[in-house]
């Protein structure tokens, strides 16, 4: 006898594993069984979840910890049970500011400081014009893209009077790029390579050059589910997991890639999973769906407090510190988060006040 | 977002479907609502909305767009908060009432309890009756389509056979009974078995 469990997800290949789960039946050899329901926005996503429309959800692992933090404006605390991926965003400019960043260029278009020095040089001749501000887009106040494009600014010191931070649903990236609502955006996957194709964008940066092993979604339930039925929390966990050691296995990428295009329709193919992945042999990864990339502890949830803080989203304490910890259940040993570009080495806690410093702190 | 005084406040219903935006208006203008914005074009939402300086914008549940407000509430200054979570979610009917009916709220802090249940109320009430119209029309058509089979089946078996409109119906309808499926199905069956064996 399986168990049903309503899930909802936005359709994004970070719900990849999800999707591998239910098809190669790991859900039910956990005893559950996924019932899948794709969403629109991540308001609804939370506020359904709240209510009990689903037991759990594909949700941006910062906007947990901002739900046990409170931050929300309501009281609704959810729980991660397992991360769905590390990573996988990318940052992509209109190809217009893209040709102007490339023509200042002093240094290696791969590093996201020399290319923002050269966007912070634009910024501050169109200030000079009075031209208005450049428009830039991340998915949610409460998301890794956020803190990941302006963490880009700030390693080029962009005068924050010259650009304007909005939220653009992903479908309607593309198509704000080229109508000029905004000059770039930073998203997760499919969306970075779909509005490449269409000719939209060009990509600059995949996060994992500004930070590394940076929670990205996780698998959520409502604080008191995974408190009173926590079992079936771990349940779900570990369906997750196998999933991703099922598709680390070589004979099965082909099948893997494949099963996540297929959970995404509307254009994504298995090549464009793949990429994604690192998986084709070629491409660097953007996006970790491996075992160990499932885990989830408390020093994540810590790290992605010290994001919400350094942005303003919080208050600098020791009591936020402590419950932001608690956001998470544990589930293994997680890769340590790091954000190499702002000091060295993987983020520890014991630092954490002084590594938020340097996140919040112009560079010179 | 601003505060202002209760019969100038600003409603924007941000919504594509312009039927379902005028049911919403009516509805409102009804509860003595003056100023309503409707916008039905989502790419530069937060200008637009910034412009209008709302003080409840009123968005279907299921639009991606209700990132865009979450966005906006945070940094407009003013403690705002969406209704779909609502009103120091005191009023768990309202909140319930408000998902199945799919619409949300997002209303500056400070307006008056009752003033902003009356509005969501309304709201909710006019999603409803919108989408009993959209059902009751999705049923017309279909029983609209359903006749339209039935003739053309009926004049292919009148062909066929050489007998009348009556005969042929009445084989029609027998068929149906004896297997237990609807007429309509039975129609459909005879016409795809014609364009089979023409």
């Amino acid at each position: 006898m399986t168990e049903p469990l309503r899930i909802g997800y936005m359709p994004l290949t970070d719900a990849g594993l999800l999707f591998v789960a239910a098809a190669k039946g790991f859900d039910r050899e956990e005893g559950l069984a996924f019932d899948l329901t794709p969403e629109t926005s991540w308001a609804n996503l939370r506020d359904k979840l709240a209510v009990g429309v689903y037991d759990a959800a594909h949700m941006l692992a910062p906007a947990v910890v901002a739900s046990t933090l409170g931050l929300e404006g309501f009281m609704a605390p959810m729980t991660g049970a397992a991360a769905l991926g590390l990573d996988g965003n990318a940052i992509s400019l209109a190809p217009p500011l893209a040709a102007a960043i490339r023509a200042r260029l002093t240094g290696d278009a791969s590093d996201p400081a020399a290319t923002a020095r050269a966007l912070a040089e634009i910024v501050a001749e169109r200030l000079a014009k009075d031209l208005p501000a450049l428009r830039f887009a991340h998915v949610f106040p409460f998301s890794t893209h956020h803190y990941q494009l302006r963490s880009w600014m700030r390693l080029g010191d962009v005068d924050a009077q010259g650009v304007r931070l909005t939220v653009t649903p992903p479908p309607l990236m593309g198509e704000s790029l080229r109508g000029g609502y905004v000059s770039g955006f930073c998203v997760g996957e499919p969306w970075n390579s779909l509005a490449r194709n269409a000719g939209d964008a060009e990509i600059l940066h995949p996060c994992r050059d500004l930070m590394s092993d940076c929670p990205e979604k996780v698998l959520a339930f409502r604080a008191l589910f995974a408190r009173e039925d926590e079992e079936r929390a771990r349940a779900a966990a570990r369906a997750i997991r196998r999933a991703a050691l099922w598709g680390e296995e070589k004979e099965n990428t082909q099948e893997f890639c494949g099963l996540v295009a297929e959970g995404l329709g509307a254009g994504v193919t298995p090549e464009m999973v793949a990429a994604t992945l690192g998986r084709d042999g070629r491409s660097r990864p953007w996006l970790r769906l491996d075992a160990e990339a499932t885990a989830l502890d408390g020093r994540q949830a810590a790290w992605l407090y010290v994001l919400i803080a350094a942005h303003g989203q919080a208050a600098v304490s020791d009591e936020f510190f402590a419950r932001a910890r608690d956001a998470f259940l544990r589930q293994g040993e997680a890769p340590a988060p790091s954000a190499p570009a702002f000091f060295d080495g993987p983020f520890e806690e014991k630092n954490w006040r002084e590594i938020l410093a340097a996140l919040s702190t112009p560079r010179r | 977002m601003s505060l202002s005084l209760d019969k100038d406040l600003r409603i924007v219903i941000a919504d594509p479907n312009p039927l379902r935006a005028s049911i919403l208006r009516d509805g409102l203008a009804e509860a003595g609502c003056v100023q309503i914005h409707i916008v039905d074009s989502f790419l530069d939402l937060e200008r637009r909305l910034a412009e209008i300086d709302a003080d409840i914008v009123l968005i279907d549940l299921e639009n991606p767009s209700r990132d865009v407000l979450e966005q906006m509430i945070r940094v407009s200054g003013v403690q705002a908060r969406p209704v779909a979570m609502f009103a120091d979610s005191s009023d768990a009917a309202m909140i319930n009432a408000a998902i199945d009916a799919g619409v949300s709220a997002y209303v500056v802090d400070g307006l008056k309890k009752e003033r902003v249940k009356t509005i969501v109320d309304v709201s909710i009430s006019r999603f409803n009756a919108f989408a009993r119209l959209r059902e009751e029309l999705a049923q017309a058509q279909s029983q609209l389509a359903d006749r339209k089979a039935i003739d053309q089946a009926k004049a292919l078996v009148m062909k066929a056979k050489n007998i009348s409109e009556d005969r042929a119906y009445a084989m029609m309808r027998k068929v149906a009974m004896n297997e237990g499926k609807k007429i309509a199905e039975i129609a459909r069956s005879i016409i795809t078995a014609a364009e089979l064996l023409k």
